[in-house]
């Protein structure tokens, strides 16, 4: 971490964090099963899954839009029980379900806005409230590949990125 | 000594007299103030001598007082952070400034190469292709060098720069390119509608004209004006003030380049401060208030310092408060220009004669000349500058012909404005002539731009704040914000008019067009004398428009003379469209962060540091870092330590990690589909539980890459690519996923990073893995024969995933866990294996032992070969299409005479090989006719004593025994080598299979 | 250049990667004339001075591949489709009565 970035995280008093003690899920609709799997979606989690890049806090799990028709399910860890394969029986049949909690490092920024590093770090609008709470990206930040999106309640951001690029895009957080 | 400023003149200028800045000039140590230039604080010293002309090594002096400086550049600071070119004009004051004139030898008042100016026919346009084309050797020999030496401008650093750069992104509504008048009022009326704003200006104050030139707005003084501006801007949370940010490029769709110069008016910057930083910036709206900058007329000796653009006469006087000179003449064609004697007065300078290419001044400016006792030459000109190192005088011929000498030391020049229309051009636009104002005004803009103020033409302080507030107020509406009133304050009408006038005839001396280039009106009329006419060969013949400056103060001279010459129209002879950058941009803040070790991320493995722990040799994979070897305590050499991992593996048991392959699960009920139509064999038939080597071909028939599918239910199959080509996949996956065959239902997810993968091979392999796994996995050949794969747990109920394949030709599994355990996995395969005698092997052994087998790797995999070519053909189904099917049938590529892939051992069994040999008929000359084949891949095989090798050979299989050239010409070595099987190593697969 | 990808909204061009021609699509591997086609679809592309529809692919987004209606002359872009969509649409018609 620059001192420069030292200086403005510490500006700001934010806090960076990695979440280590959680399930990642990877879910991702079968053909023309949409509509059955927000119905599984509502029996299992209380709600639909988002058709545009939001993220939904559901009871015990984080449903993070992924791409068209893919969410990541993130619930906390619990030793022994998989939730991947919890996650497909409840699905069976209306969506392929693949556990990737150690494909991606997630980062946890507390922060109840955006700091200007972070503002002119990322390659989408994050000024003012344009990136609102609830809201995901998918982008790339320094030519590595990342997901963000702001916290619900608007407490902070949290990042996800593959996670062999993690101590590269750590460097970069630092920054922010 | 600190040299006094003699030409500070007392209650002048924005520059603060409290705080005096020490800085040096080619050693001499000078003082300046804090808001100087490196220009006004030279002049401030009566420095005008500032460096010497690329070609002809003139003496040149300060023209401008902004980016546009043709002459005043220098080297500045010194050591790894040298800049060379560096505009003295715009280079901020600090304290330890250290610059240095360039391009002069020795000494800048005395320069030998000052010479050149004599052999000027050689150096006149065109010269290059003229005089030095034979003999073509002289070039390198001798041309270059001397040119080089004599042509130039600065040096370069010649260590790493020190500094680090960044870079930014910020969106915006409402774009303002410019901070003069214009930009100002646009910036602040759309700020007050609630939009959100950047304004940016590479000066490091705002203001533009208005604190360099003597205006009053509102009862208050330019500066003040301003001033009362920038607060309210300051205040508003929906703008980004950016000052010393130069707008460099303007691209598609509202984006834009800007160059933001953090820590240049810094010594060294801070702790972690970048020196600049690029910035990109997406703007809904833009407007370019850019101004505009003033056109020198070409006369004789024009280029002596002490000849200088009337508005930076203007600018050294009200912005600096120095005086350019003592005595001063005004030469111009504008009434803008001649108020020029306002100023000069104001500051003390005697203004010796208004010159002015006009028959009739207005009698306004008359009549103040008349007021000051100003001699005033109408229908006049200026011929010639006088003096050398300095102007001492003016040649004036009057408008019947009488020859005026007048003393002076400071020419102030004008021959109109050009708006400052660079960036309007960038995406195509064309410039339009206005003949009113002599000068080319922005045509058609691109989407969401608009131009204000002086960069439109408009030159009157009244109708820049009236553009400058209007064009603030539409950017505004058409983001929807419409509460912006666009009302500006009035000020005075002024005098704006101008009468075209470029050259003057009858000059004695060398007439300066272009003066960075040192191109001069006599190159322009050679230029159409040999026919280089239009605008395009007129650059290219002449060079003019050519150097660091892009010809901002000659472009438009040159043009005008050039259509004179041809008796055209300016428009009819060319326009002044420019490309981006609009400045020179430094390549360091074009990298950015993204140099050295971050050039690029670095991909680790799972058991990184367990294999730096061992010593491991890691060698670069695209972006991954993999154990290469691992060397023991006495090994002579790295082939010492690649043999013993071979035999160890093939004797015993070793672990190699290969988590970098591409993963990717292949889900749906048409996953065994999809699979079978991306490759080349059949996939839907493979029974769950079951692993197959697979071949992708792309679309043209060529093989894009191979790997593995397993599949773990009827719906779900886990795939592995190469570990370069793993983006490259998915890719292609997710093309025919969703565009060749949408209605599959099929879904794909990258995996790449979710195992940590080992391969485990060698005789002892399932003695070691038995001792992994968990119970009642049974691991034994007739429960888990050759190519099976299960999911399971191994070390105590972690989740595991093994396979049964081998790329070494030893009875081998590929275990993976998910990457948190990795590193126990790896640690615990060392320690279970002790009693087998396990080590851990790198891809150097591995590729040893693919090559040994025969397998294809990279360098077979190259993108010019077909699966026939790899010997895979027979792979191929006939039962189904598969994509590159088709075009794999073509006569070309199925041509049996294609080299094929082949083994070659060397006849002398001493002897080494080499890859990229190309193979050769023994008795045959080595030239490119006698090609028959290349050798891909080579390797020191163990098992076998000897190097092996290989290559792709015309009909191969059929020449098994026969003797060839492999002939290496980079490195002039001939091997002979003979044909052999490629299977060098247990052809028959017993070893695999037990 | 920026675009709209119909998923993530608009975005710079670096995170798009380039494939070509929209209008050729993969012929049928089964026709009499397949080599023909196929030789047709993999290498001869039209050159378009005016809006062409070119795949795109949201590399560095959601990994979309995206139909961009896109002015050569001038990169003006008037409509992004998801390709998937678009290919969709095309099999109905294709299949239709």
């Amino acid at each position: 971490m620059s001192n420069l970035a030292n200086g403005l995280a510490a500006g700001k008093g934010a806090s960076i964090s990695e979440r280590s003690d959680i399930a990642v899920t990877h879910v991702a609709a079968r053909r023309g099963a949409r509509a059955a799997l927000d119905d599984a979606a509502r029996t299992a989690f209380g709600t639909a899954l988002p058709s545009a890049p939001r993220v939904i806090e559901a009871g015990t799990a984080t449903i993070v839009w992924a791409g068209p028709d893919q969410w990541l399910f993130i619930e906390k860890a619990q030793a022994g029980s998989d939730p991947s394969v919890k996650l497909a029986a409840t699905f069976q049949g209306l969506a392929s379900v693949v556990d990737v909690s150690d494909s991606r490092t997630l980062f946890r920024l507390a922060a109840s806005g955006p700091s200007e590093a972070l503002i002119r770090g990322m390659g989408i609008d994050f000024e003012h409230n344009s990136f609102k709470p609830g809201d995901v990206a998918i982008t790339h930040v320094s030519h590595l590949g990342v997901m963000v999106w702001r916290l619900p309640d608007g407490s902070g951001y949290e990042f996800a990125c593959a996670r062999t690029y993690a101590r590269d895009f750590r460097d970069w957080l630092g920054k922010v | 000594m600190t040299q006094s400023q003699s030409f500070r003149v007392a209650g002048l200028g924005l520059v603060d007299r409290a705080q005096p800045l020490d800085f040096t000039f080619d050693g001499v140590p000078y003082t300046g103030f804090a808001g100087d230039t490196l220009a006004s604080a030279l002049l401030a010293n009566g420095v005008h001598l500032v460096g010497r002309s690329f070609k002809y090594h003139r003496p040149r002096g300060i023209l401008t007082a902004g980016s546009e400086e043709p002459n005043a550049l220098v080297e500045l600071r010194s050591g790894a952070r040298r800049e060379p070119n560096t505009r003295a004009t715009v280079t901020e004051l600090y304290s330890g400034l250290d610059a240095k004139s360039q391009n002069r030898f020795p000494s800048l008042s005395l320069d030998l190469l000052s010479i050149n100016g004599l052999l000027s026919p050689v150096f006149s346009a065109g010269f290059y292709y003229k005089t030095f084309m034979w003999p073509a050797s002289f070039w390198e020999k001798l041309y270059e060098p001397m040119i080089r030496r004599a042509a130039g401008l600065g040096r370069a650093a010649d260590a790493p720069d020190p500094d680090i750069y960044d870079k930014a992104n910020a969106f915006c509504d409402v774009l303002v390119i410019g901070s003069g008048p214009a930009g100002l009022m646009a910036a602040l009326t759309a700020a007050r509608s609630g939009a959100k704003v950047i304004l940016v200006d590479e000066n490091f104050a705002f203001g533009g004209r208005l604190i360099s030139d003597w205006r009053t707005i509102e009862g208050k003084s330019g500066s003040e004006w301003v001033n009362s501006v920038v607060t309210e801007l300051a205040s508003l949370p929906n703008v980004r003030l950016m000052p010393r940010t130069t707008v460099f490029g303007a691209y598609d769709t509202g984006t834009f380049g800007a160059v933001e110069r953090v820590a240049d008016h810094v010594a060294v910057p801070g702790p972690g401060q970048p020196r600049q930083t690029l910035w990109h910036i997406v703007a809904k709206q833009s407007i370019v208030a850019q101004g505009s900058m003033e056109r020198p007329i070409v006369f004789g000796n024009n280029d002596r310092p002490g000849v200088m653009l009337a508005s930076a006469v203007r600018s050294y006087i009200n912005r600096f408060g120095v005086a350019p000179g003592r005595t001063a003449v005004v030469f111009s064609n504008n009434d803008e220009a001649a108020n020029t004697i306002d100023d000069l007065v104001r500051a003390g300078v005697t203004v010796a004669a208004l010159v002015d290419t006009r028959p009739m001044l207005p009698p306004a400016i008359k009549a103040k000349a008349r007021k000051h006792g100003i001699r005033v030459f109408e229908g006049a000109a200026v011929t010639d500058a006088v003096g050398g190192q300095r102007v001492s005088g003016a040649r004036i011929a009057a408008a019947y012909g009488s020859i005026n000498n007048i003393v002076c030391d400071l020419i102030a020049v004008s021959g109109g404005f050009n708006p400052n229309l660079q960036v309007t051009t960038h995406l195509g636009g064309r410039p339009q002539w206005q003949e009113s104002l002599a000068a080319f005004v922005p045509g058609t803009l691109p989407k969401g731009m608009s131009v204000a103020g002086a960069a439109n033409g408009s030159f009157s302080l009244a109708a820049c704040l009236r553009e400058g507030a209007r064009a603030g107020a539409n950017a505004a509406a058409a983001g929807g914000f419409n509460n912006g009133s666009a009302s500006a304050p009035a000020v005075e009408d002024e005098l704006t008019e101008v009468s075209a006038f470029w050259h003057v005839d009858g000059a004695k001396h060398k007439a300066f067009v272009d003066q960075q280039n040192d191109v001069t009106a006599a190159d322009v009329r050679l230029a159409e004398r040999e026919g280089f006419r239009s605008v395009e060969h007129l650059k290219r013949y002449t060079t003019l428009g050519m150097a660091t400056d892009q010809g901002k103060t000659s472009n438009v001279n040159g043009l005008a003379m050039m259509a004179e010459l041809t008796k055209k129209s300016i428009p009819a002879t060319g326009t002044t469209a420019a490309r981006p950058p609009y400045v020179p941009v430094s390549l360091g803040v074009l990298a950015g962060e993204h140099r050295g070790k971050h050039f690029k991320p670095t991909r680790l493995t799972p058991s990184h540091d367990w294999a730096k722990e061992q010593g491991a040799v890691f060698i670069e994979a695209g972006l991954w870092l993999r154990a290469q070897y691992f060397p023991k305590p006495g090994e002579a050499d790295w082939l010492t330590t690649v043999n013993r991992e071979v035999k160890t593996v093939r004797s015993a048991v070793g672990v190699c990690d290969v988590s970098t392959l591409g993963k990717i699960e292949v889900h749906g009920t048409d996953a065994r589909k999809f699979l079978d139509r991306v490759y080349i064999n059949m996939m839907s038939t493979l029974g769950v539980g079951k692993c197959r080597y697979g071949m992708m071909l792309r679309e043209d028939g060529i093989a894009m890459d191979d790997g593995t599918a397993a599949r773990f239910a009827d719906d779900r199959y886990f795939i592995t690519t190469t570990t370069v080509n793993a983006i490259k996949v998915l890719q292609h996956l997710e093309l025919c996923r969703q565009w060749h065959w949408p209605d599959l239902d099929v879904q794909l997810f990258p995996v790449s990073d979710q195992w940590a993968q080992y391969s485990v091979a060698g005789p002892r392999a399932r003695d070691l893995l038995a001792k992994i796994v968990d119970k009642p996995f049974d691991i034994s050949n007739t429960a888990f024969p050759y190519m099976a794969c299960a999911e399971i747990t191994a070390l105590g109920g972690i989740k595991a995933r093994i396979y049964r394949l081998s790329f070494s030709g030893e009875l081998a599994f590929e275990i993976a866990v998910p990457a948190r355990h990795g590193d126990l996995l790896m640690r615990k395969l060392m320690s279970e294996g002790k009693e087998f005698g396990a080590i851990p092997y790198g891809t150097e052994a591995l590729g040893v032992m693919r090559i040994e087998k025969g397998h294809v790797g990279g360098s077979e995999l190259n993108g010019t070969t077909t699966a026939a070519d790899l010997g895979l053909g027979k792979m191929a189904s006939t039962k189904k299409d598969f994509v590159g099917r088709v075009l794999a049938q073509r006569p070309g590529l199925a041509d049996p005479d294609r080299p094929r892939l082949i083994g070659f051992r060397p006849v002398d069994r001493t002897a080494r090989l080499r890859g990229g040999a190309h193979f050769i008929g023994k008795d045959d000359q080595p030239i490119a006719k006698n090609d028959q084949g290349y050798m891909t891949s080579v390797t020191y095989s163990p098992m076998l004593g000897h190097w092996v090798g290989l290559g792709f050979l015309a009909r191969a299989e059929a020449r098994i025994g026969e003797i060839l050239s492999a002939v290496d010409p980079v490195r002039g070595e001939t091997t002979l080598v003979e044909v052999v099987s490629s299977a060098f190593y247990d052809p028959e697969g017993a070893r695999l299979r037990v | 250049m920026r675009i709209k990808c119909p998923y993530c909204g608009e975005r710079g061009n670096d995170e798009f990667s380039y494939l070509g021609d929209a209008s050729v699509k993969r012929p049928d591997p089964s026709a009499a004339d397949a080599s023909d086609a196929f030789y047709a679809f993999a290498y001869e592309r039209k050159n378009v001075a005016g809006p062409m529809q070119e795949l795109w692919y949201h590399a560095a987004g959601c990994h979309a591949w995206l139909v961009v209606t896109r002015d050569t002359r001038t990169h003006e872009i008037s409509d992004v489709k998801p390709a998937q969509d678009v290919a969709l649409e095309q099999q109905k018609t294709a299949s239709a009565p």
